[in-house]
């Protein structure tokens, strides 16, 4: 059985078709790319799954539930998490707090009145940081953490739910490009270790052939395509509409 | 028929004096993002100028309306140099900063015009050839007020054409569109602030010459147009032209008609109306929707728990406060209580604007709810001191979450603008629904328990449950409530994805903020011995943000217990002095200008200046 | 570190208000009024007690003891009424309170003075609770109350033909109480008088035009007017304007003292029945004196503060004279009843219910000179128009 079962998923705004009858399906600990053209439905696609949007037509099931329309903390609990393209993360708490703000979100504690109940969620949040590199800067305020460590520390909020799926929206976008190849390299380590399913969209090309298991392609809201890496390169329309040639070719060539 | 005819004209023509002041606010907002408090004092210094012109220029209509000209370009010209000198140190600065300066430039305009002018009433002549009235379908009709009722479209056309037609009107709309657009354009934004603030003022200026016929002249003046233009203002929607005229339309036309039907409650009904439509058009009716403006960047530092020192620090001073009754004189005791009553306001609206990012301009509602809360409990009920108390808070705690239900997804200006309309709500309601309130003559005989009632036990009953509340707050912040707090303060959308829950913390927090107000109003009810309007007045609503500000907006609750005792102490002394009001203005110009971190931020740096020095020296 | 620093200002702040103790060969009285709220009246009010107090010094003080004057300001805000009663009578040791100008100021202060037993003499505030539905031990009242002006006016309405009337007043406890007043008093001088409409503008923020115009659509005979101030400037002129005082006679209260006439000018309404003070008129040798010596201390006429403020002052002294300590209830209990010369005459504070009873004008508007004056007026003593005793004992709560 599948972890998630899109089927239909339909948004659009005004006469402008976001999303237009989405349908796929992702498996337990797979490692997909949803990559496109600038305004293919991607952030869309990722704002219907995580609950931020309500579609206006379609279903999605996750892990056996159906999720469709459900508010965003509810579909996180279940286990699905997500970042965001500008890390989305708690400038003025330090690094160490922004992972227990998460941690209290998953325990339902954000009405908690006594200080002593932040305590026990500091041991986790450390043990979170240090799996994303941070360890040494849980004392740092968030706002003044470079831009890679931002990204880091928004995927230790989003471990913080214990998710079964990821959602990474352009996970290395920003980053120098040394950088991005240390992310993606622990972030893939993460995703073994806990056996995560992943769906990330992702500008560089590199980076895609490089982590995932599987690949789609959207071009104006529609799923044109969905193979493996090698399938995907060969795939003549994703080449014509979306590739307009040289890109997969220079990813065919690098190292 | 005549009748409502005139009485419809009528209306049209006073909503053209308030269109022009609001229009003028409006404009200057939808630039600058900077929400004047001394607009107000600036329609008012118009208006002055132009009784002092009319008076001294020859008669005649030359006369008459040079002088109402010049006043105003001589109020565009004041406004000029207030921005310059001014306002251009504080448009980075979040809005409760620019309200808390130009409340403090408010205070010193009225004592300008109390020199300059007098302290007397005065009443304009009318304009030569204008001064007599026509008949409309058998009712007589002043041909000024005619006059008037074009003076609001003709004035709305023009900057219609201004906004459209010229090279200025072009950049205006691209600044208040779209900021980094307008940078990007090449838009010398000073420059254009400046001309934009000059414009707004000559508008002011303008609104406040011609009701010189129509109006008389007091200095209380200034604060009347405030309130009056902010409600135009937000019903039309901040930043809007033709909202400003047509709300200041249906204000006016609201007065004239609603007198005829309520003549004792029009007050409120002005409010009620502008609530009704802020909760079903937040953005006011022509106005854009506005997402916050995120948190002040000045708040993007982490909260420490307190040290061992400054622990330390805090327990000397709690226990030297205990001992205070065998330390000072019995007025000293008066002032002590008064202090502490006003940092626990300022500290529950701290908790608004500091942790919880949301700016309160109207957290007088409380204060005065936990007032009014206290005083019927003794007065109608008869019920002694704590069963008060407790009433008093209960009714703060129920007025915040009735606001939070409406106000919860609101934010940023919005949120700032309904909190205002709702505590004029109930300050209408307190000064015209006497048979519950007593009006303007307040509820009387409001004392504590004789057993409470002497000096000292009272000023350690108010000490015990200040530093409780204080106590209680500082907890709050640093439990997972404050951290959920803070964070949503920080990144609604994220903290919202993360599983907290914003609108339930924002209507908690709203909760507990309006629960201490409440019991710092019930206090204060007590001290005083009565309850008046005031205590739900907007100036009640801008002390206690002064306060905030002079204490420092970061931080878990010592700025604003510092900031409300400079305050009540520097008023306390300066009220004295018959230039109180430049003494109290310029000194929160001062902080806000020069020490934009409150005197706790101030301190520290200086401190840390300090101590580099030190270092360096060693080193 | 900055906590240290707190301490530090706490410390000196409460050392700053250390109570300047009252020297034996001096008296000290705390003065409370409204002078930055509404100096049009309280400025010529400060002058007239001024005036009295230079001439007590002159004369030699208080059986040779210095009479001092703490004045403060209370912005026209209750509260801060409040804060300054306490401060002035626990740190700087006065040893009776005066002013207010302000209804609702004049009641915080006569509430503070029952509960801290302090002698409290109401200048100015004209509201009838002060000496009656919440009169007490401690409060005294110096000018005629809003029932006894609107008894003078209703006295002089009920000669009118005037059957039908419409009132105007400001929405606050004094235009009510004035109006109440006035209804009742001209319904039983003339049971068929009728009020056809009524007009409750908000405190100094009347739409005149809006006003004058419903007012004119109810098409009274007579209108009783009670605004004052900014409001009343701004409801005669488009009353004038709009035709409003076309054949209605118009009874009004206050309206002929100098403070509120003289801001109208030339556009003063003539014909109206008002109360006030015809300063320049009054020809009386003790009232002769009191504006030659202000005219000549201040070089501008006495207003009706003025005569206020001098009166008050020339009740103090003479309280303080006759007393034979300055112990509270012995103060009270030498003020009730105690009679001095003002430049109204002989005035009494009435043992009843501390109500003094010093009198008004009582006169039409005209315009002379382009000057607007008072004429055909005379001086109504307070004693005539007050209730008989026996309403006047149930008005007032028992001790």
């Amino acid at each position: 059985m599948s972890l998630l079962e899109v089927r239909g998923l339909t948004r659009h705004y005004g006469g402008v078709r976001a999303v237009h009858r989405l349908s796929f399906d992702l498996a337990a600990g797979e490692v997909c790319a949803l990559i496109g053209p600038n305004g293919a439905g991607k952030s869309t696609c990722f704002a219907l799954l995580s609950g931020l949007e309500r579609p206006d037509a379609g279903r999605v099931r996750f892990a056996g539930t159906d999720i469709t329309g459900l508010p965003p903390q509810r579909i996180l609990r279940l286990g699905l998490a997500r970042t965001f393209q500008i890390p989305a993360v708690f400038s003025s708490l330090d690094a160490l707090d922004n992972v227990r703000a998460a941690l209290l979100a998953r325990a339902g504690l954000d009405f908690a009145l006594l200080p002593r109940r932040l305590r026990p969620l500091a041991d986790e949040a450390r043990a979170l940081l240090a799996r994303v590199g941070l360890e040494e800067l849980a004392d740092r305020p968030a706002a003044t953490l470079a831009y890679g460590d931002r990204k880091r520390l928004e995927l230790a909020m989003a471990l913080a739910h214990r998710p079964r799926l990821l959602l990474l929206d352009e996970p290395t976008a920003g980053l120098a490009l040394g950088e991005r190849f240390a992310l993606v390299d622990e972030l893939l380590a993460i995703v073994r270790a806990h056996r995560l399913a992943v769906l990330f969209t992702e500008h560089d090309m590199d980076v895609v052939f490089r982590i995932a298991d599987r690949v789609m392609v959207m071009d104006h809201g529609e799923l044109i395509a969905i193979g493996t890496p090698a399938e995907i390169r060969a795939h003549p329309r994703v080449r014509a509409v979306y590739l307009r040639g040289g890109a997969l070719d220079d990813a065919e060539t690098s190292p | 028929m005549g009748f409502f005819l005139v009485q419809f004209l009528t209306g049209l023509a006073s909503a053209s004096a308030l269109f022009l002041v609001a229009a003028g606010l409006t404009l200057v907002f939808g630039v600058t993002r900077i929400v004047n408090f001394a607009h107000g004092s600036l329609a008012m210094l118009g208006a002055y100028l132009a009784w002092a012109l009319v008076g001294v220029l020859p008669a005649g209509p030359l006369g008459w309306w040079g002088g109402i000209l010049v006043a105003a370009l001589a109020v565009a010209l004041f406004g000029l140099l207030v921005e310059v000198v001014v306002l251009r140190r504080v448009y980075g600065a979040p809005e409760i900063f620019q309200l808390a300066t130009t409340f403090g430039l408010a205070l010193l305009i009225e004592d300008l015009v109390r020199v300059l002018f007098g302290p007397a009433d005065r009443l304009g002549p009318r304009p030569p050839g204008l001064a007599g009235t026509v008949i409309l379908l058998g009712e007589p009709m002043p041909t000024y007020d005619l006059f008037l009722v074009f003076v609001g479209p003709a004035v709305l056309g023009l900057l219609w054409a201004l906004a459209r037609r010229t090279r200025f009107g072009v950049l205006v709309r691209a600044a208040s569109e779209d900021r980094e657009m307008a940078a990007a354009l090449g838009v010398d934004e000073r420059r254009l602030f400046s001309a934009v603030f000059a414009l707004g003022a000559f508008l002011a200026g303008l609104g406040g010459a011609l009701q010189l016929p129509r109006e008389t002249l007091h200095l209380e003046m200034d604060l009347e147009v405030i309130v009056e233009v902010f409600l135009v203002t937000v019903l039309g929607g901040m930043g809007s032209i033709p909202g400003a005229f047509l709300a200041a339309v249906l204000i006016r036309e609201l007065e004239a008609f609603g007198i005829l039907l309520f003549p004792r409650i029009t007050l409120v009904l002005a409010f009620l109306v502008m609530a009704v439509v802020l909760v079903v058009r937040p953005q006011g009716l022509l106005g854009e929707t506005e997402t916050g403006s995120g948190p002040d960047p000045r708040l993007l530092r982490p909260l420490r728990p307190a040290g061992s020192r400054a622990r330390l620090a805090t327990a000397l001073l709690v226990g030297l406060l205990v001992l205070l009754p065998w330390l000072v004189p019995p007025y000293g005791l008066v002032l002590a209580t008064d202090v502490m009553v006003f940092a626990l306001y300022a500290a529950s609206l701290h908790l608004l604007l500091g942790p919880a990012g949301l700016v309160s301009f109207g957290h007088a509602a409380y204060f005065g709810l936990g007032a009014y809360g206290a005083a019927l409990a003794v007065d109608r009920l008869g019920l002694g001191t704590f069963p008060a108390l407790a009433l008093a808070v209960a009714a703060a705690t129920l007025g915040a979450l009735l606001f939070g239900a409406v106000a919860r997804r609101l934010a940023g200006v919005y949120f700032a603008m309904l909190s205002l309309a709702f505590a004029a709500i109930l300050w209408a309601t307190a000064v015209q629904w006497d048979e519950l309130t007593g009006g303007d003559d307040g509820i009387l005989g409001v004392w504590p328990d004789p057993r409470l009632s002497p000096l000292v036990v009272w000023y350690e009953l108010v000490l015990v449950l200040t530093v409780l509340a204080l106590v209680l707050l500082r907890t709050l912040i640093f439990a997972p409530f404050g951290l959920a707090l803070r964070a949503v303060r920080d990144h609604p959308v994220r903290a919202a994805t993360l599983g907290l829950r914003p609108g339930a913390l924002r209507v908690a927090v709203l909760a507990v903020a309006g629960a201490l107000a409440g019991l710092a109003g019930g206090l204060h009810a007590f001290a005083k011995g009565s309850v008046f309007p005031d205590v739900l007045h907007v100036a009640r609503s801008v002390e206690g943000l002064v306060a905030v500000l002079l204490g420092g907006l970061h931080g878990a609750g010592a700025g604003p217990v510092i900031g409300a005792a400079v305050f009540v102490l520097l008023e306390d002394w300066a009220s004295r002095l018959p230039w109180w009001r430049t003494v109290v203005g310029g000194t929160i110009l001062l902080v806000t200008v020069a020490m934009p971190e409150g005197i706790t931020g101030g301190l520290a740096r200086l401190a840390g200046r300090w101590r580099r020095r030190v270092r360096e020296a060693e080193g | 570190m900055s906590s240290r620093r707190i301490l530090c200002a706490a410390l000196f702040a409460l050392a700053g208000a250390a109570p300047a103790m009252a020297a034996d060969h001096e008296i000290r009285i705390g003065e409370i009024n409204s002078y930055s709220r509404i100096p049009a009246f309280t400025e010529p009010y400060r002058r007239g007690w001024r005036l009295a107090l230079e001439e007590i010094e002159a004369a030699g003080g208080i059986r040779g003891r210095k009479l001092v004057v703490i004045d403060r300001d209370d912005a026209g805000k209750p509260a801060n009424a409040v804060r300054i009663a306490e401060e002035l009578v626990r740190g700087e040791g006065v040893v009776l309170l005066m002013g207010g100008f302000f209804s609702n100021v004049g009641l915080a202060l006569s509430d503070f003075a029952r509960r801290y037993r302090v002698l409290y003499l109401a200048t100015e505030p004209l509201s009838d609770a002060l000496v009656w539905s919440k009169g007490h031990r401690y409060t005294f009242r110096l000018r005629p109350s809003t029932w006894m002006q609107a008894h003078m006016l209703a006295a002089a309405a009920a000669g009118l033909p005037a059957r039908r009337w419409a009132t105007v007043a400001p929405n606050y406890a004094y235009g009510k109480d004035a109006v109440a007043a006035f209804r009742e008093i001209l319904q039983g001088l003339r049971p068929e008088v009728t009020f056809v409409a009524e007009q409750w503008p908000p405190l100094f923020k009347i739409d005149a035009g809006v006003v004058v115009r419903a007012l004119a659509a109810a098409d009274p005979e007579a209108i009783y007017n009670v605004t004052f101030g900014s409001d009343l400037a701004e409801f005669v002129r488009e009353g004038r304007l709009r035709g409003l005082f076309e054949g209605r006679t118009v009874v009004s209260l206050l309206t002929g003292e100098p403070e509120y006439l003289e801001p109208l000018g030339a556009e003063a309404p003539e014909g109206w029945i008002v109360t006030g003070y015809p300063w320049d008129a009054v020809d009386t040798p003790e009232h002769r004196r009191f504006r030659e010596a202000y005219e000549r201390r201040w070089g501008e006429h006495p207003y009706m503060g003025s005569l206020v403020g001098y009166t008050a002052m020339k009740a103090v002294a003479a309280l303080l004279e006759k007393a034979p300590d300055l112990d509270t209830e012995t103060l009270v209990d030498t003020l009730e009843g105690l009679e001095f010369d003002s430049p109204v005459g002989r005035i009494r504070f009435r043992a009843l219910d501390h109500q003094s009873t010093m009198g008004t004008w009582v006169g039409r508007l005209a315009v002379r000179d382009g000057r607007p004056v008072m004429v055909d007026w005379r001086y109504a003593d307070g004693a005539d128009h007050l209730p008989p005793d026996e309403v006047v004992r149930r008005l007032r709560p028992a001790e």
